[in-house]
């Protein structure tokens, strides 16, 4: 009697097998997928454009007025000063300008950016004690350091730094009628004025 | 005494097959398999110059990048790593990706201020796989990541979720 039960089970036993070995057997793994999306970078102004300590003299002439210019090369030298036109307007540097700086940092690594052409301005006395301007005009670019020289790449920490230069010119703006015009000195004030720098990939 | 002797050698064959019949089910892969994600799947840090199109970045199994030039590889990224375990030895598996969403989700809440990635044309080597010895098997898994070509995309992360189905 217990013979044929462990027989039976035996059977069992042997059937379960043998289907069990036919089964397809499924499995499931859950995973991910991502990307992260990093389009912003720093860009850090590291040193202010400055043109220096100058004597300057514009002309109030209201139409096609004297104008003096001195430029501050992208690479650093400051240029002769030029005078455009006549003798009413002019500009001497005492001390010299220095181009801007700027930083970019956290760029994608090795990668060429652009640079955007920058918008003239104009440098004010913030105190009003002058209301002459100047004018900034031409602003150039040249690239300091990157993993290429002459183009903008980043190096391989994806940073890049570049200069930017200008050109300043005495004020245009005068109110005074061709003939009567006069040579009118700065006051002694500091003037300012402030650009925006786009780069972008 | 008779009986006695005779169920005790039953009980042995009984015991012996019960043995066998273990080892036939652990090389039949009976015990419990396991599908598991050891590194997942990665696009990397990018930024995007414009999404004034749809542009492509593809991950092979192999490692390998392609993307078009409007988009900037910050990070690289890589494909993903799966571990087979507890499988049959040297047996045939089927891999079958089950992607739930259409769109990538973006740091696990949808944004409606921001474009969606879409992630495609999950891959490995091949279809099938096959075990080793051991009943073990590693494979990679690539695919494709799609941008929406209009709207614009926050600087986040943007994840996607995927079941790896195995069967055999």
């Amino acid at each position: 009697m217990m013979k044929n039960k462990l027989t039976r089970l035996f059977a069992v036993t042997a059937v379960s097998a043998a289907v069990m070995s036919g089964v397809s057997v499924a499995e499931d793994g859950a995973g991910t997928a991502s990307v992260e999306v990093k389009n912003s970078f720093l860009v850090a102004q590291t040193t202010p454009l400055s043109f220096g300590q100058i004597v300057a003299i514009a002309s109030d002439e209201a139409l096609n007025a004297d104008i003096a210019t001195l430029t501050v090369n992208a690479d650093g030298v400051t240029a002769d000063v030029i005078v455009a036109g006549s003798s009413k307007a002019s500009l001497v540097a005492i001390t010299p300008g220095v181009a801007g700086q700027f930083t970019v940092s956290g760029a994608a690594p090795n990668t060429v950016l652009t640079v955007s052409a920058i918008a003239d301005f104009t440098l004010t006395d913030p105190s009003n004690t002058d209301t002459k301007v100047f004018d900034v005009t031409n602003l150039t670019t040249t690239v300091v350091t990157s993993g290429t020289p002459f183009t903008y790449d980043t190096d391989a920490g994806g940073n890049l730094v570049f200069n930017v230069g200008a050109t300043l010119e005495t004020d245009s703006s005068g109110a005074v009628a061709s003939g009567s015009e006069a040579a009118v000195p700065y006051e002694n004030v500091t003037f300012t004025g402030t650009y925006t720098v786009s780069v972008n990939y | 005494m008779k009986n006695i002797s005779l169920d005790k050698r039953l009980l042995f064959h009984y015991s012996l097959l019960l043995f066998l019949f273990s080892l036939f089910c652990h090389a039949s892969g009976l015990q419990a398999a396991t599908v598991k994600e050891i590194k997942p799947l990665s696009f990397g840090t990018i930024a995007l110059k414009d999404n004034n199109a749809s542009y492509v970045m593809r991950i092979a199994f192999s490692g390998q990048v392609s993307v078009d030039s409007s988009i900037v590889i910050i990070d690289s990224g890589h494909p993903a790593l799966w571990e087979l375990s507890g499988f049959p030895q040297h047996t045939p598996i089927n891999i079958t990706f089950i992607i739930p969403d259409a769109q990538t989700k973006l740091a696990g809440a949808t944004d409606p201020a921001t474009s969606q990635f879409t992630i495609t044309e999950h891959h490995t080597f091949g279809p099938i796989i096959t075990t080793d010895a051991l009943g073990n098997a590693l494979f990679n898994v690539g695919a494709t990541l799609t941008t929406s070509g209009s709207g614009f995309y926050k600087d986040a992360t943007y994840l996607n979720h995927m079941t790896v189905m195995v069967s055999y």
